[in-house]
């Protein structure tokens, strides 16, 4: 099973290999509304933890995405761009952003499981 | 971060709840954002079939008294004295300087004027009458009424089989009528663009009327997400972000609402200013761009002409499902506007190319 972790910005961070796909999570979704234009990074940029890497534009707000965690960009999600409306359908799977190489893997320790996660939710 | 103070809910709270609202503050109510279907389908769904707000977080007053008429009269560029029985006009109120205090929909109606105004201005058009009005004329807040609106081009047609005197009436028209053993004013009109309806409605009735008209399956519940959605893509002014104390109608492009006999003879508040900026032409107007990136330029973003020069700024701004494009309306200089098309938006630090658009950029279909 491929680990997820998720951050106190409602991303998650999935470990695949020695690479990390990012997205945010259905919780965040939900209070975006229908999300209709996102603005992604250029690939092989790169970017440190907490820098702004993409804009989510929602019917509602624009609201930045920031790197949970210190890498270069390898690939963004381009079906994203015909069809954002997957961050609303399947923000935990299809929905991914981007997908990060990052040489240091400790940095996940340092964000929260699931468990964890969902406990942060239901306290704030 | 949570706010102390009390937000005002609609009756309709408990029911937006119950069929999965999302909420959002909004002039001080706590209003659905969108149902479980979201804000792009419930935009389109209205332009397509119909689809019901609950609008009632909207002042409802109602002016009666001696020389009722006469009185409202002094206060609006429109002319409230020669306003048929029923009929309905967009105004605004202005201020000595010709800025918009408020935008509001008069009714004659047989026992007064009805007025619908906006929210976060009630308190403020309530001082004004108060202070502006004769002592004989009573202004009264009719708390009691909810007030929903029914858009879109079936809206005549689901609401027909409540209200049969419907048919014969025209936009900007209205009528009284009887649902469940009370009494309702329907009026056509609305803030998207499409033939639809306004009905208020009291607050014991309003429940059930709203569950009947969804069971329809031509009727879906939209919140203020789309109808925000709509009204920009109907190029109509939302107060408080497009037009203010800061703004004339004439820059704001709503110079229709002035009658040309109360501007000659200078008889409403703020006729001077208006007279004169009317015979130098307005220092900017309102213009709607549409972008060709889907980046969405929102209140507060600057417009730039194409040497780079700030001209104007955005005051509304959405992506448009309807139009499948970024589309949005502000103030630019009125020298700038004659001269090009083509301006520059920025957005996040970024350039944006848009055209400019006419407004609305939906064509309306009102039933006139």
């Amino acid at each position: 099973m491929k680990q997820i972790k998720f951050t106190k910005e409602h991303e998650w961070v999935k470990l695949d290999n020695e690479h990390v796909y990012v997205g945010i999570t259905d919780f965040a979704q939900k209070q975006l509304g229908d999300v209709v234009f996102i603005q992604l990074p250029d690939i092989g940029l790169d970017f440190k933890i907490g820098e702004e890497v993409a804009v989510i534009e929602s019917v509602k707000a624009a609201s930045e995405i920031y790197a949970p965690v210190s890498g270069r960009i390898i690939e963004v999600n381009e079906i994203l761009n015909d069809s954002p409306d997957i961050i609303n359908s399947d923000a935990e799977e299809n929905g991914w952003i981007w997908k990060m190489a990052i040489s240091d893997f400790s940095q996940l320790d340092n964000l929260m499981d699931k468990s964890e996660y969902s406990s942060f939710v239901s306290e704030n | 971060m949570k706010k102390e103070e009390p937000t005002n809910k609609t009756k309709l709270f408990d029911f937006h709840a119950v069929y999965g609202a999302r909420f959002i503050e909004f002039a001080d109510y706590l209003v659905p954002l969108a149902y479980g279907t979201g804000t792009i389908k419930e935009s389109i769904v209205s332009r397509q079939s119909a689809s019901v707000f609950d609008v009632s977080h909207m002042g409802q007053m109602l002016i009666t008294g001696d020389n009722a008429s006469s009185e409202l009269d002094k206060l609006v560029p429109s002319n409230i004295n020669s306003l048929e029985l029923n009929k309905s006009c967009y105004s605004v109120l202005l201020n000595q300087d010709g800025g918009i205090i408020d935008d509001l929909i008069i009714t004659k109606k047989i026992n007064g004027l009805s007025l619908v105004v906006n929210a976060a201005q009630k308190a403020q058009v309530i001082d004004i009458f108060n202070e502006k009005l004769s002592s004989k004329v009573i202004c009264k807040v009719l708390d009691n009424n909810s007030l929903i609106s029914i858009q879109g081009p079936k809206s005549n047609e689901v609401l027909e089989k409540y209200f049969k005197e419907i048919n014969k009436i025209k936009f900007m028209r209205g009528c009284e009528s009887e649902l469940d053993g009370v009494n309702v004013y329907i009026s056509r009109s609305g803030y998207t663009g499409e033939d639809g309806f306004e009905i208020s409605i009291p607050n014991n009735k309003v429940e059930n009327f709203m569950e009947s008209l969804i069971d329809n399956s031509t009727v879906n519940l939209a919140g203020f997400g789309a109808r925000d959605v709509l009204r920009i893509e109907a190029g109509l002014c939302l107060y408080g972000q497009d037009i203010n104390t800061n703004i004339s109608p004439i820059e704001a492009g709503l110079g229709w609402v002035i009658s040309k006999k109360k501007l000659n003879d200078l008889s409403f508040i703020g006729s001077t200013v208006l007279k004169n900026q009317i015979k130098s032409g307005p220092k900017m107007r309102r213009i709607g761009i549409a972008l060709n990136d889907k980046v969405i330029p929102r209140n507060g973003s600057n417009i730039f002409n194409l040497k780079n020069k700030k001209v104007g700024f955005v005051t509304s701004g959405c992506f448009s499902p309807n139009l499948s494009r970024s589309i949005c309306m502000g103030f630019i200089s009125s020298s700038e506007a004659l001269d090009q098309e083509i301006f520059l938006v920025e957005v996040r630090n970024k350039m944006f190319d848009g055209k400019i658009v006419k407004m609305p950029f939906i064509p309306h279909k009102y039933k006139k």
